[in-house]
C-alpha cells in the first residue's frame, strides 16, 4: 500500500504541474500585454512593484514560469481588483460553501445514481431495459442550469416551499443551520440529479457484470431471493468501481457546481469566478481556475487511494496510475 | 454493420441537419421583431392578441377588442386606446402566441425556432473540432510507440482534470467573445474521450494480423496509421461524435446562460433562457420553453447515437 | 390604498420629498415615535471604506452619513430654488461683508462616541486630510477656492476663500467631519491601506457595531448622539445580497425590510404585498445616447503623438482634430437631430420602464430649480427624421433597407454595460426604432471597466448610458470643451458660447442674470443635441409598511434615518 501511495501521489503531482502549466500558457495566449492583466488601476506604485517582482513580469518566459509556479504553490495569487484584498483570502472565504454544495451534490448524485441503477437492473432483468434506459438518457439530456431554474420556478416561486436563491443568513446558530439546509436543498438536488445518470449507467453496467459472476450464481442456487442476492452479495462488489467513478466525475462536479452557484446565487468559488470574469479581475479568475484544477487532481488522488484501500487487486497491478479506469 | 438498424439513427442525424436549416423558416413571426412591446410584453403561452392596423401606425396590438358604434376599443397596456373604424387600413387580425412572448414582446416560439440554427451549428462545429483533435491525438498515441503514447496520455489526463467550465471561463476572460471562441473553447476541451477511444482502437488494431502483416512487409508507422488503422478506428468515433453532440449542445447553452457564450444580439437556446432569468417569478415561460427544445434535441440525438452504437458494435454493452 | 399610492406617485412626480403612501394615522394609542426595533436594508455591494475620504459609491456614502455628520445638512428642497441648509454639526454660519471669509459656530457640548468633545480642530483636520496629496481625495477639486481653514477657538471655524463664488458655502461644507484625535493617529500616507472599521469613532446617530465583509454591516444607536431621543431604531443592518432579484425575493419573503432600486417589472409584486410600500420619486438620473463627434481611434492617435512631443492635448488640439477627423456619421448636427427624432421615448417609457420614467426635457434634470420646465418634450417624428437624413445625403441606394452615403452604410456600434438587463432591452428597442428610418445599430455590451476605457479613449461610435446629476446643477462636466480632455464630455462637443455661459454661471451672483443664462444654455443644447437625452427614470424603493417617519427622497435615500421608528409590537416576517 505504501508503494502504491507514493507512486500515485507522484503521478498526481505531475498532473498538478501539468494543470498549472496549462493555466500559465493559456494566460500567455492573451493577445494584449500580459503584465496589464495584473495591473489594477487602483493600485499604488509600491504594490505594482511588488506584483512585478512576484511574477517577474519583465523577465524572460522561463523565469516567469518558475515564479508563477512558486507563487501559486505558496498560495500567493496577487491582489484582487474588485475586492481590494489578497486573492487567496477572497477565495478561501468561498471554498467552504463550494465544498458544502459539492459534498451535498455528490451525496444526492450517489443516492439518485444508485437508485436509478437498481431500477435499470430490475428492468433489464424483466426484459424491459430499453424504456428505463431511455428515461436515464432523458435525465442525462437535461442541462443543469435549466433544471435548477425549473426547480426554482416550481418549488420557490410556485409553491413557495423553499427559498429561490442564496445560502441563508450568516451565523452558526442552530436556527441558521436549519435555514442553511433549506437553502442547500434545491442547489444540491440540481447538482446531484444532473450527475446521477452517468453514475447510474456505470453502476448498472457494473451490476450486470457482477450478476453474471460465479459467486452470485452460487448464491442464487442456494435459494436466496433475487433481492437478497442483489443487496447482500452483488451490490458491494459492484460499488467498488463507483469510488473510481466518483473520482472521474469530479471535474464535472466542480464545473456543475459553478453553474448551480450562478443559478442559485450561492456565494461559492464558482460564482466568485464568474463575477471576477465580468469585472475583468484577472488575478482572481486565474487563481480560481488554478484552484479548481488542483482540487480535482487532489480529489482524484483521494478517490484512487480509497479504491486501493478497499480493493487490494488495484495496488498489486504493475501498470501505472491508470488501473481501473474504463 | 447491420444496415437496417443503422439506417434509423443516421436518418435522425440527417433530420437534425435539415432542421438546422429549415426550422428558422417555420417561425410564425419575425424572431427579432418588436411590433408593439407595450401591449405584447410577457404574454403567457397560448395567448391571443389582435393586430389593429391604423393608417398612421400599422402595428397597434391589443389583448381584447370591443366595438362601440363606429369606434373600436382596444384593451392594451399601458392604457386602453380608441380607434375609429374609418382609420383602419386593414381588417383586425387575430394571432396566437403559442409559447408566449418575452419582455420585449417577441414571440418565444419564433425565437426558439430561429435560435435552433446557431445552437445546432455551434454544437456541430465544436464536435467537429473535438473530433479532429481527438482523432489526431489518439492516432498518434496508438500508432507511434509507447513513449509518445505516455506523453500524450499525460496531456490528456491534465486536460481531463480540468473542470471544463473553468477552462472556458479562463479563455473567455482573455479573449473577446465571439462564436469562434465558443466553438474553439468547447472543441478544445472536449476531445479527450475521442482521443482515448481512437487510441484504444488503434492499439488493438495494431496487434491484429493485417497490421502485423503490413509491418512485416516493411510499412512505416505513419503509412500504417494513415492507410490502415485510421479508417478502422473511425467507426466507434462516429458514434462517439453523436453522443458528444448532445453534450456540446448542452455545454453551449450553459455557457450562454453564464454570459460567456455567443455574444448578443445573436440568439441560441441558452441565451433565450438567460433572457428570462430575471423574470422567473412572473414570466417563467421565457426560461422554461427554450430548455424544452434543448432537452428534446439532446435526447433525440443521444438516443440516435446510442442505437447507432448498438447497431454498429455487435454485443456492445448498454 | 390605491388612491394613496396614486397620490404618492403624483406627489413624487412633482419632485422633492417623496413621502410614503400609507403614512396614515398611527395605530391606536401610538401617536409619537417610540424607541426600539430594527431595520434590515438590502444591498448588493459592500462598503469600500469607513473613512469618508475614500467613499466613492453611493452606498458607501449612504452608510457613512449615518455615522458621521457634516457641518450643515442639505435639504431636499431644490425643486424651485437652490437647496437650503439645516444645522448639523454647525449651529450657525456667517459670511464676512466681502464674502471671502466664512465662519461656522459649532454645536456646544457635541461629543464623539468615545466622549471626546467635537471641536473646530476636527473641521480643520478634515480639510487638511481631504486636500492632502497622499490621501488624494477624489473630490479635491471642490475645495479649490478654499485658501485655508483654521480653528479660531474650540467652537469656531474660519474658512477663507480665494475668490467669491455662489457655491462657496456648499463647497466648504462638502464632506463629513472626521475625528482628528482618532484618524489623526494614522499618517496620511497609510490611510489608503488602513482598515478604519476597527474601533471607529463617530458622531452620527448610529455607530458601527460590526462589519462582516460581504455579509452585513450592523449599525447601533449611538448613545452620545446630540439629538436624543433620536435615533429611534435600536439597530440598522445592511445585509449584502448577491443580486437585485435576490433582494426582491428577500423583501417579499419578509427577510429584509428595505430594497432600493426595484426594477419596473417587479413593482407590481411589491404593490401586491400588503406588508410593503412602493416609494416612488424622480431619481436625479438622465439616460442618454452619446454620439461621438470624433472618428473612433483618432483621439488615441493624437494623444500618442503629442506624448512623444512631451505635451498633453489642449482644447485647440481637440478642435483641430474635430475638423480633420470628424465622425463620419455624428459630426453633422442634422444627423444627430434626425436620430433623436427617430427615437420614440414615450414607447420606451411605456413598454420598458412601465411608466416609471419621464421623457426628458433638456440637459438640466426636471427636479432641479434651473430646469426650464416650459420646454416641450423631445418630439418623435419619423417623417422629419427621414427628411433630415436625406438632406444630409443619406439614401438607400442598394435597397437593403439601410441608408448609404458615399458607398458606406449607415451602421454604427452602440456600446452599453453588460449585466444591466433593462439597459440591454432598451438598446434592442432603440435598434428596432432606428431600423425604421434605415439606420443599422450594432449592439455591443461590454464590462464596466472596458466601457470606461473606450469612453476615455473616445474609441466608440455611440453609447447608451446614464448620468446621476448632483443637486448642484451644472452642465460643465458633460458640455464644456475642457471636460472633453478630462471630464464627462464623452463626445468632444465644443461650443464657445456654451463654454462662456458655463464659466459665467459659476461666478454669477445676480439671480435674474443666472436665470437668463440657464435658459439660454438649455436652448442651445436642445438645438445642438450632442447627446440624445432620453428620459429621467423614477426611483422605486420597497419599504416595509411598519416603519414610520420614512423620508426617502431624491437627495438621499436614507435621509434622516434617525427619524424612522416602528410602532410597538410590529415585527418583520410572515
Amino acid at each position: 500500500m505504501g508503494r502504491y501511495l507514493v507512486r500515485r501521489s507522484f503521478s498526481s503531482l505531475v498532473t498538478l504541474f501539468g494543470v498549472l502549466t496549462l493555466v500559465f500558457f493559456l494566460v500567455r495566449l492573451h493577445p494584449g500585454d500580459v503584465s496589464l492583466l495584473y495591473d489594477d488601476p487602483g493600485m499604488d506604485d509600491a504594490a505594482r512593484e511588488a506584483i512585478r517582482r512576484a511574477y517577474g513580469l519583465d523577465q524572460p518566459l522561463a523565469s516567469q514560469y518558475v515564479l508563477f509556479l512558486a507563487s501559486t504553490l505558496r498560495l500567493e495569487f496577487g491582489s484582487s481588483f474588485s475586492h481590494h484584498r489578497p486573492v487567496a483570502q477572497v477565495i478561501a472565504e468561498t471554498i467552504p460553501l463550494t465544498a458544502l454544495l459539492a459534498g451535498a451534490g455528490l451525496f444526492v448524485e450517489l443516492l439518485a445514481g444508485t437508485g436509478l441503477a437498481l431500477l435499470l437492473d430490475r428492468r433489464r432483468a424483466a426484459g424491459r431495459g430499453t424504456i428505463a434506459g431511455t428515461c436515464v438518457l432523458a435525465l442525462h439530456s437535461i442541462p443543469s442550469f435549466w433544471l435548477g431554474l425549473v426547480l426554482v420556478a416550481v418549488f420557490a416561486h410556485g409553491l413557495g416551499l423553499l427559498p429561490p436563491s442564496g445560502a441563508g443568513p450568516p451565523g452558526a446558530a442552530a436556527v441558521h443551520l436549519v435555514d442553511r439546509l433549506r437553502h442547500l436543498l434545491l442547489p444540491a438536488a440540481t447538482l446531484g440529479l444532473a450527475g446521477a445518470p452517468a453514475i447510474a449507467r456505470h453502476l448498472a453496467a457494473s451490476l450486470e457484470r457482477v450478476s453474471s459472476a460465479d459467486f452470485v450464481r452460487t448464491a442464487r442456487a442456494k435459494g436466496l431471493s433475487p433481492r437478497a442476492v442483489l443487496l447482500r452479495h452483488a451490490l458491494k462488489p459492484a460499488l467498488l468501481p463507483v469510488v473510481t467513478i466518483v473520482g472521474l466525475s469530479l471535474p464535472l462536479l466542480v464545473s456543475g457546481a459553478l453553474v448551480v452557484e450562478v443559478v442559485f446565487a450561492w456565494p461559492g468559488m464558482g460564482r466568485l469566478a464568474i463575477n471576477a470574469l465580468h469585472a475583468r479581475d484577472y488575478p482572481l479568475v486565474i487563481a480560481c481556475t488554478a484552484v479548481a484544477g488542483a482540487a480535482v487532481v487532489a480529489g482524484g488522488l483521494v478517490a484512487d487511494l480509497v479504491h486501493a484501500a478497499i480493493d487490494p487487486r488495484v495496488r498489486d497491478a504493475h501498470s501505472s496510475d491508470r488501473v481501473g479506469r474504463p | 454493420m447491420s444496415g437496417r438498424a443503422a439506417a434509423v439513427p443516421l436518418a435522425v442525424f440527417g433530420v437534425l441537419l435539415a432542421a438546422a436549416g429549415a426550422l428558422p423558416l417555420a417561425a410564425p413571426f419575425d424572431p427579432d421583431a418588436m411590433p408593439d412591446t407595450a401591449a405584447l410584453r410577457v404574454l403567457p403561452p397560448l395567448s391571443t392578441a389582435f393586430r389593429v392596423a391604423r393608417r398612421d401606425r400599422p402595428d397597434v396590438w391589443a389583448t381584447a377588442v370591443t366595438t362601440r358604434g363606429d369606434v373600436l376599443i382596444l384593451e392594451r397596456a399601458p392604457r386602453p386606446l380608441e380607434v375609429k373604424l374609418s382609420d383602419l387600413s386593414a381588417p383586425v387580425e387575430s394571432r396566437t402566441f403559442l409559447l408566449g412572448t418575452d419582455q420585449l414582446g417577441r414571440d418565444i416560439l419564433s425565437r426558439c425556432l430561429s435560435g435552433s440554427r446557431l445552437s445546432i451549428l455551434v454544437a456541430g462545429a465544436a464536435v467537429a473540432v473535438a473530433a479532429l483533435v481527438g482523432t489526431a491525438v489518439g492516432t498518434l498515441a496508438g500508432a507511434f510507440g509507447p513513449r509518445l503514447d505516455a506523453g500524450l496520455m499525460r496531456v490528456t489526463d491534465v486536460v481531463l482534470s480540468f473542470p471544463r467550465v473553468f477552462l472556458v471561463l479562463l479563455l473567455a476572460s482573455l479573449f473577446s467573445r465571439s462564436v469562434t471562441l465558443v466553438v474553439l473553447a468547447l472543441g478544445l476541451t472536449g476531445w479527450m474521450g475521442i482521443a482515448r477511444q481512437v487510441r484504444a482502437e488503434t492499439l488493438s488494431l495494431r496487434a491484429r494480423e493485417f497490421a502485423l502483416a503490413a509491418t512485416a512487409l516493411g510499412a512505416r508507422p505513419a503509412r500504417l496509421a494513415l492507410r490502415h488503422l485510421l479508417p478502422n478506428a473511425l467507426t466507434p468515433v462516429l458514434t462517439e461524435i453523436g453522443l458528444r453532440f448532445a453534450g456540446a449542445l448542452l455545454a453551449e447553452s450553459s455557457l450562454s446562460y453564464l454570459g460567456i457564450g455567443v455574444p448578443p444580439p445573436q440568439a441560441t437556446w441558452g441565451t433565450i433562457v438567460a433572457d428570462g432569468r430575471d423574470s422567473l417569478a412572473t414570466a417563467w415561460w421565457i426560461s422554461v420553453v427554450p430548455g424544452l427544445f434543448l432537452v428534446a434535441t439532446a435526447l433525440a440525438v443521444g438516443a440516435a447515437a446510442d442505437s447507432l452504437r448498438r447497431a454498429l458494435i455487435p454485443g456492445a454493452r448498454r | 390604498m390605491r388612491l394613496a399610492l396614486l397620490l404618492t406617485v403624483l406627489s413624487g412626480l412633482s419632485c422633492g420629498d417623496g413621502t410614503r403612501p400609507g403614512e396614515g394615522p398611527a395605530p391606536e394609542g401610538v401617536r409619537a415615535p417610540v424607541r426600539g426595533g430594527e431595520a434590515v436594508i438590502a444591498s448588493i455591494v459592500d462598503v469600500e471604506s469607513f473613512n469618508p475620504a475614500f467613499a466613492r459609491s453611493t452606498f458607501t456614502n449612504d452608510v457613512l452619513r449615518r455615522l458621521f455628520l457634516p457641518l450643515l445638512l442639505e435639504q431636499p428642497d431644490f425643486a424651485d430654488h437652490p437647496p437650503s441648509y439645516e444645522p448639523a454639526l454647525a449651529l450657525s454660519h456667517e459670511f464676512s461683508p466681502d464674502r471671502l471669509t466664512l465662519e461656522f459656530r459649532l454645536r456646544p457640548g457635541a461629543v464623539w462616541s468615545d466622549g471626546t468633545p467635537i471641536t473646530a480642530r476636527d473641521v480643520a483636520f478634515t480639510h487638511e486630510a481631504l486636500t492632502s496629496p497622499e490621501v488624494a481625495w477624489a473630490g479635491v477639486r471642490i475645495k479649490d477656492r478654499i485658501a485655508s481653514v483654521r480653528a479660531v477657538d474650540d467652537e469656531t471655524v474660519e474658512f477663507r476663500f480665494r475668490e467669491d463664488a455662489p457655491s462657496n458655502l456648499r463647497d466648504a461644507i462638502e464632506g463629513l467631519v472626521m475625528p482628528s484625535h482618532a484618524f489623526g493617529k494614522v499618517p496620511f500616507a497609510e490611510w489608503r491601506t488602513k482598515d478604519f472599521s476597527r474601533d471607529l469613532v463617530v458622531d452620527g446617530p448610529f455607530s458601527l457595531a460590526a462589519h462582516r465583509k460581504n455579509e452585513e454591516i450592523v449599525l447601533e444607536r449611538n448613545p452620545r448622539y446630540h439629538d436624543a431621543p433620536r435615533p429611534y431604531l435600536d439597530r440598522v443592518v445592511f445585509r449584502i445580497l448577491a443580486s437585485q432579484s435576490q433582494a426582491i425575493e428577500h423583501v417579499l419573503g419578509g427577510h429584509v425590510d428595505v430594497v432600493e432600486a426595484v426594477p419596473p417589472d417587479a413593482a407590481e409584486r411589491i404593490r401586491a404585498d400588503r406588508r410593503l410600500d412602493l416609494v416612488v420619486y424622480p431619481n436625479r438620473q438622465i439616460d442618454y445616447v452619446a454620439w461621438n463627434e470624433i472618428e473612433p481611434g483618432a483621439w488615441t492617435l493624437l494623444r500618442g503623438s503629442l506624448e512623444k512631443e512631451g505635451r498633453t492635448p489642449t482644447i485647440e488640439d481637440l478642435k483641430r482634430l474635430k475638423a480633420s477627423s470628424p465622425h463620419p456619421l455624428f459630426a453633422d448636427a442634422r444627423v444627430r437631430r434626425a436620430l433623436s427624432l427617430a427615437i420614440d421615448r414615450v414607447d420606451v417609457v411605456d413598454s420598458l420602464w412601465l411608466g416609471f420614467a419621464h421623457p426628458s426635457l433638456g440637459p438640466v434634470h426636471s427636479s432641479l430649480w434651473p430646469c426650464d420646465r416650459a420646454l416641450p418634450p423631445f418630439p418623435h417624428d419619423v417623417a422629419r427624421a427621414r427628411a433630415l437624413l436625406a438632406d444630409a445625403g443619406f439614401r438607400d441606394l442598394d435597397g437593403d433597407g439601410i441608408l448609404d452615403r458615399g458607398g458606406r452604410a449607415f451602421s454604427f456600434a452602440l456600446v452599453t454595460n453588460v449585466e444591466n438587463k433593462l439597459r440591454e432591452r432598451i438598446a434592442l428597442k432603440l435598434k428596432d426604432q432606428l431600423a425604421k428610418v434605415g439606420v443599422d445599430v450594432r449592439f455591443e455590451p461590454y464590462e464596466d471597466a472596458y466601457v470606461r476605457k473606450l469612453l476615455s479613449d473616445k474609441n466608440f461610435d455611440a453609447r447608451l448610458g446614464a448620468w446621476r446629476v448632483s443637486t448642484k446643477p451644472e452642465v460643465r462636466s458633460s458640455y464644456h470643451s475642457a471636460s472633453a480632455l478630462s471630464g464627462q464630455n464623452l463626445v468632444a462637443y465644443t461650443n464657445a458660447r456654451v463654454d462662456e455661459i458655463v464659466e459665467a454661471l459659476e461666478t454669477a451672483r445676480d439671480p435674474e442674470a443666472s436665470d437668463a443664462l440657464w435658459r439660454e444654455v438649455q436652448s442651445i443644447l436642445r438645438d445642438d443635441e450632442p447627446y440624445a437625452l432620453l428620459y429621467e427614470p423614477l426611483r422605486l424603493n420597497a419599504v416595509a409598511r411598519r416603519f414610520r417617519g420614512v423620508r426617502m427622497n431624491a437627495l438621499e435615500t436614507y435621509f434622516k434615518l434617525e427619524e424612522w421608528w416602528v410602532a410597538d409590537g410590529t415585527s418583520r416576517g410572515r
